[in-house]
């Protein structure tokens, strides 16, 4: 079966299951999750957590080898949140979630070696849910975080 | 074309985006037993005279998610009257001029979901509804002749039987 740029379907998730094996011992907290899948449908975003532990990880987060072992590090920390910090139907809880997993990827741009240009996108992504903490929480909220606090102020 | 009617055609253009776009969903099986993923197409179209400039990003996110990370939305009910909620937490990606495409008069874009961030446990019946909004807030400008879609479109709702497990 061939999708619509020709490339075999099956030969695709094969790739991206080798990909996400080789990812795996790079990114050993990643052994967390119940576990990690390929989901080819998965265009819009990098890679989602379920509260089961299942990581989806969409054909994006394959653009560097680099990029994959931060985007499986930071869905390691929404997996860690889940027993008591899953904060996901929260609008402040969500992006207190989302920090914690952003500021994980930020301690880890020498150990996974990225990019300028993906250092950059994590910390747009990180500010944007900023934002959203400064404004739905407040200054005490930022700092909170700030501070490394990420249970719900 | 004279100079008067150049600014008419752009007047009509530029306000052509108010409902000019459907959103059409569609699950692949209309029954499924519990624990099985359900697969809901959604379809994108221009139901307009002129071409629409859209972000064909379609990061599918919580309601109250960053807006930036966020262009579709599920409203789904259970069996039992309840509203179920967005149960995941996603790293999103956020849109690049890329993402942007031109979807000339009846033609659609679209995306597939495996509604894998819901909790689809009880047996029953479960209606389900999409919402679309270009989540960007820097977006491309629109090119020539189009019109970017900025309005929030809701789509068509569909059911979905769930059937209990057999032992």
């Amino acid at each position: 079966m061939l999708d619509v740029t020709g490339i075999p379907v099956d030969f695709e998730g094969d790739v991206a299951a080798g990909a996400i094996d080789n990812a795996k011992a790079d990114v050993p907290e990643i052994a967390n999750a119940k576990t990690v899948i390929y989901d080819r449908k998965l265009t819009g975003d990098y890679a989602r957590t379920a509260r089961d532990g299942t990581v989806y990880v969409g054909p994006n987060a394959f653009r560097s080898t680099e990029w994959l072992d931060s985007t499986l590090l930071h869905e390691s920390i929404h997996v860690s949140q889940i027993p008591t910090r899953w904060y996901a139907n929260d609008p402040l809880g969500s992006s207190i979630n989302d920090v914690e997993a952003y500021r994980a990827e930020q301690q880890n741009f020498v150990r996974f070696g990225l990019s300028p240009a993906d250092q950059a996108e994590v910390n747009q992504s990180l500010l944007s849910d900023m934002f959203v903490i400064r404004r739905l929480g407040g200054p005490a909220a930022v700092q909170q975080v700030y501070s490394g606090n990420y249970t719900m102020p | 074309m004279s100079a008067c009617a150049a600014i008419l055609l752009s007047l009509i253009a530029a306000t052509s985006g108010h409902g000019d776009a459907r959103l059409e969903i569609e699950l692949a099986h209309a029954s499924m037993v519990v624990g099985e993923a359900p697969l809901l197409t959604i379809r994108l179209r221009n139901t307009s005279a002129g071409r629409l400039w859209v972000n064909t990003r379609f990061g599918v996110n919580s309601e109250s998610a960053v807006p930036d990370f966020r262009d579709v939305w599920f409203d789904i009910v259970g069996p039992d009257g309840r509203r179920l909620n967005f149960d995941c937490q996603v790293k999103g990606r956020l849109a690049t001029a890329s993402d942007y495409r031109i979807v000339q008069p009846g033609d659609w874009v679209g995306t597939v979901d495996s509604l894998s961030c819901f909790k689809i446990g009880l047996p029953g019946t479960y209606r389900i509804a999409v919402k679309y909004r270009d989540g960007n807030s820097t977006p491309p400008p629109a090119p020539l002749r189009s019109v970017h879609l900025t309005e929030q479109i809701e789509s068509n709702q569909v059911q979905l039987r769930v059937l209990p497990s057999t032992p």
